[in-house]
C-alpha cells in the first residue's frame, strides 16, 4: 500500500463520521444556547401547540353542565375536577388559554409595534416633537395601567375588542421609552448619516435601517412584558371586564372560583398555576434572549475589525 | 492686485477668474455640551471658514483631529444645521433648500466616510446598501438600477458576487469601495472624502487612493479631500487649505503650501510628516505642547501660544486670513518670508 492509498483509506475510514459529526455539531449548537431560552421555550411550545389543537383534545365541552357531579374532586375522568356547574375544570383551563394568551399575545405584538414606531419617530423628529411624545409617555405611566382601562371599558363597555384596545393605549409606553434610547443610539452611527446625504426619506430611514437595528432588544423585552400582559387580561377579567359569558378565560375562572376556595381550592390553584407557568415560561425566553445577546457582544466585540 | 485691495474683499481667498463650485462664507458651527454645574459650554468646531472650490479641482483640508475638518464637511453636506455664515453650491444658498431640492441637491453633492465598517449598515446585503439611493431618488426601473449596480461595482474594481455580501463578510478596503460606489450611483459633481484612507490598512490605501484619482477623471469629479495626513494631500490636491482649531489658517496651492509654508503651523505640520524623509535636514520644528480646547481657545492668534515666533501682538489680536502673496494666503501677523517665492 503506497501513501496515498494508506491517506485515501483514512479519508474514507472517517467519512462515515461525518453523519454523526453534523449531528453532534447541531446538537451542541442547541445546548450552547442559554438554558433559560430553552428551558422556556420547551414550556412555551407545549403551552402553545396544546392550546392550538385544543378543539380537538379536550376532554369535554367546556360548557356541558352536570349539577349531579358539581364540584367534585380531581379524578380519572375530571383531572382538575369539576366547578360549581359540574363542567369539566381541565376543559375550561384549555379553552380558557386560548382566550388569555392570544389576548395577551395581541396586546402585546400591537404594544410593541406602535410603541416601537412611536419611539422611533420620537427620537429621529427630536426637539418640541419629541418632547411632546415622552412627555405624554410620562403622563401615561404615571396612571396603573388598569386604571386607565376601567375607564376606556367604562365608555366603550366591556368585551375582549375593547379589553385589547385599552390595553394597547396604555401599553405602549414602555416599547416608546426603549426604542426611543436605542433609536439614539443608532442615529450616531455613520450609515444613517449616509443614508441622510444619499436623500433617503425619513421613513425608509426609520423602516430600513433603525428598527432592522433595534430588534434584538426589542424582542426581548416583549417576551419580557409578555407575563406583565397576561396578568394585566387576567386582572381585568377577573373584574368581569374582559371575556364575558358563556366563554372563559383564566382571570374569570378565578374570580368565579372565589366563592369555593374553601371547599374546592383546585378551582383556584388550576387556572392560577396556569398563568403563572405560562408567564414562567415566556419571561424565560425573555431573559435567555437577552443574556444570549450580552453574551455575543462580549465574544464579537471588536469582530468586524477581527473578521 | 496689491495688499490693501486684497484685505478689504471680504476675506475670500478666490484666485480664480472662475465662478466657483462651492463657496463657503464665513462658516460658524458651535456645539452646546453641558459642562460642569450644568453650566453650557460652546464648542468652536467651525469658527469662520470661507473657501472656495473650483469646479474640477481635488481641495484638500487638512489639520490635526479635532479642528473641525468633518464637521466643515457635514455643513457643506447639510447634515448639520450652521450657526452663522452660508454655504452656496452653485450659487444657491442650502439654507434655503428643503424637500424636493434638497433631494435633488444630494445627487450632486456626496461623501465617502472615514470608516467603511460603520458607513454601511450591518444588516443589509451590499446589493440593498447600493439599491437604496436609486430606488429612493427614483432613478430607472428595477432592471436598469441593477444594472446600474453591477456596472457601478465594476467601475470600483469589484464584481457582481460581492451583492449578496453582509458588510461583514467583506474586507475595509472591499467595503470602502461599496461606500464609493454608493456615492457615485447618483452622479454627484462634488465628492467629499472624509479620511477615506485613514481606518484602511497601509497595503490598501494607495489602491483606495488610485481608485479615487482615477473616478475623479472619468466622472469629471470636483473632490474634497479631508485628511490629516500630508502626504494624502500631497499626493493627489491641486489646493489645499490648512486647518487649525476651526480657522483656516493658510490655503494656498499644493506646491506652494509645501515648498514655501507662510504659517508657522503648516511649517510644523509638514516638518512633522516628514520626519522619515530626507528632504528636511536637521530636527524639525515641533510645537511645543498640545492643542488648546475648542471650548477655550486662546486670544488673538490661536496658535500663538504653540509657536516659536509669537510676538505681543499675537497674543491679543486675531490675525486676517490675508494673501502673502498671489493666490496665497495665511493668517499670521508675521508670515514666513525669505523663502524662495512661490513655484
Amino acid at each position: 500500500m503506497t501513501r496515498l492509498d494508506a491517506d485515501l483509506g483514512h479519508i474514507r475510514a472517517a467519512n462515515p463520521r461525518r453523519g454523526i459529526r453534523s449531528w453532534t455539531l447541531i446538537s451542541t449548537r442547541i445546548f450552547r444556547v442559554h438554558w433559560m431560552l430553552l428551558i422556556g421555550a420547551a414550556i412555551f411550545s407545549t403551552i402553545a401547540l396544546t392550546l392550538l389543537v385544543t378543539p380537538w383534545i379536550a376532554p369535554f365541552d367546556p360548557s356541558s353542565q352536570n349539577i349531579l357531579k358539581r364540584l367534585a374532586s380531581p379524578s380519572a375522568a375530571h383531572w382538575f375536577g369539576t366547578d360549581q356547574l359540574g363542567r369539566d375544570v381541565f376543559t375550561r383551563v384549555l379553552y380558557g388559554g386560548r382566550f388569555s394568551v392570544a389576548m395577551a399575545a395581541i396586546t402585546l405584538i400591537l404594544c410593541a409595534v406602535v410603541g416601537t414606531i412611536i419611539g422611533a419617530i420620537s427620537a429621529r423628529a427630536g426637539g418640541a416633537a419629541d418632547e411632546l411624545l415622552m412627555r405624554l409617555v410620562d403622563l401615561l405611566v404615571a396612571f396603573p395601567d388598569v386604571v386607565i382601562a376601567l375607564f376606556l371599558i367604562s365608555v366603550f363597555g366591556p368585551g375582549y375588542g375593547t379589553l385589547i384596545v385599552a390595553l394597547t393605549i396604555t401599553g405602549w409606553t414602555p416599547f416608546a421609552r426603549l426604542m426611543r434610547g436605542l433609536t439614539l443610539e443608532v442615529n450616531t452611527k455613520e450609515y444613517i448619516e449616509a443614508a441622510e446625504a444619499l436623500g433617503c426619506s425619513r421613513w425608509f430611514i426609520i423602516f430600513r435601517h433603525i428598527i432592522p437595528n433595534t430588534l434584538g432588544p426589542i424582542f426581548a423585552i416583549s417576551f419580557l412584558r409578555f407575563g406583565h400582559k397576561l396578568i394585566t387580561v387576567g386582572a381585568l377579567s377577573f373584574l368581569g371586564l374582559g371575556v364575558q359569558p358563556p366563554n372563559s378565560d383564566w382571570g374569570a375562572m378565578l374570580a368565579d372560583a372565589r366563592n369555593f376556595m374553601d371547599r374546592m381550592p383546585w378551582l383556584m390553584i388550576t387556572p392560577g398555576l396556569a398563568v403563572f407557568i405560562t408567564a414562567l415560561s415566556v419571561t424565560l425566553i425573555g431573559k435567555g434572549i437577552e443574556l444570549e445577546r450580552n453574551r455575543g457582544r462580549d465574544e464579537n466585540a471588536s469582530s468586524p475589525y477581527l473578521k | 492686485m496689491n495688499m490693501i485691495d486684497t484685505s478689504l474683499a471680504n476675506h475670500r481667498a478666490n484666485p480664480c477668474p472662475a465662478t466657483p463650485m462651492l463657496s463657503v462664507d464665513d462658516l460658524v458651527k458651535h456645539f452646546r455640551i453641558r459642562g460642569r454645574l450644568g453650566r453650557q459650554d460652546l464648542v468652536r468646531s467651525v469658527d469662520g471658514v470661507s473657501l472656495d472650490v473650483m469646479p474640477g479641482e481635488v481641495f484638500g483640508i487638512v489639520g490635526e483631529s479635532g479642528c473641525g475638518k468633518s464637521t466643515l464637511a457635514r455643513a457643506i453636506l447639510k447634515l448639520t444645521p450652521v450657526d452663522d455664515g452660508r454655504v452656496l453650491f452653485e450659487g444657491t444658498d442650502l439654507a434655503t433648500l428643503s424637500g424636493a431640492r434638497l433631494k435633488s441637491f444630494r445627487r450632486n453633492v456626496q461623501i465617502v466616510f472615514q470608516d467603511p465598517y460603520a458607513a454601511l449598515d450591518p444588516r443589509m446585503t451590499i446589493e440593498q446598501s447600493l439599491m437604496a439611493p436609486l430606488s429612493q431618488h427614483r432613478i430607472g426601473t428595477p432592471a436598469e438600477r441593477n444594472a446600474a449596480i453591477v456596472a457601478m461595482l465594476h467601475e470600483v474594481g469589484l464584481d457582481e458576487t460581492f451583492l449578496p455580501r453582509k458588510p461583514s463578510e467583506c474586507s475595509g478596503g472591499q467595503l470602502q469601495r461599496v461606500v464609493i460606489a454608493r456615492a457615485l450611483l447618483l452622479k454627484p459633481r462634488l465628492l467629499i472624502c472624509d479620511e477615506p484612507t485613514s481606518a484602511l490598512d497601509a497595503s490598501i490605501r494607495a489602491q483606495i487612493l488610485n481608485l479615487l484619482m482615477d473616478l475623479k477623471s472619468r466622472f469629471g469629479l470636483t473632490m474634497i479631500m479631508i485628511s490629516h495626513d500630508l502626504r494624502v494631500v500631497r499626493y493627489i490636491c491641486d489646493r489645499v487649505a490648512v486647518m487649525y482649531l476651526g480657522k483656516v489658517v493658510e490655503l494656498a496651492s499644493r506646491d506652494v503650501v509645501f515648498s514655501n509654508p507662510a504659517h508657522p503651523y503648516t511649517k510644523a505640520l509638514i516638518a512633522a510628516s516628514m520626519l522619515d524623509s530626507e528632504e528636511v535636514g536637521g530636527l524639525p520644528e515641533v510645537p511645543e505642547g498640545e492643542t488648546p480646547s475648542p471650548i477655550r481657545p486662546p486670544s488673538g492668534c490661536r496658535f500663538h501660544p504653540r509657536c516659536s515666533r509669537r510676538e505681543a501682538l499675537c497674543g491679543q489680536l486675531p490675525p486676517r486670513l490675508d494673501t502673502v502673496g498671489g493666490a496665497h494666503w495665511a493668517a499670521c501677523h508675521f508670515p514666513q518670508s525669505g523663502r524662495k517665492p512661490e513655484v
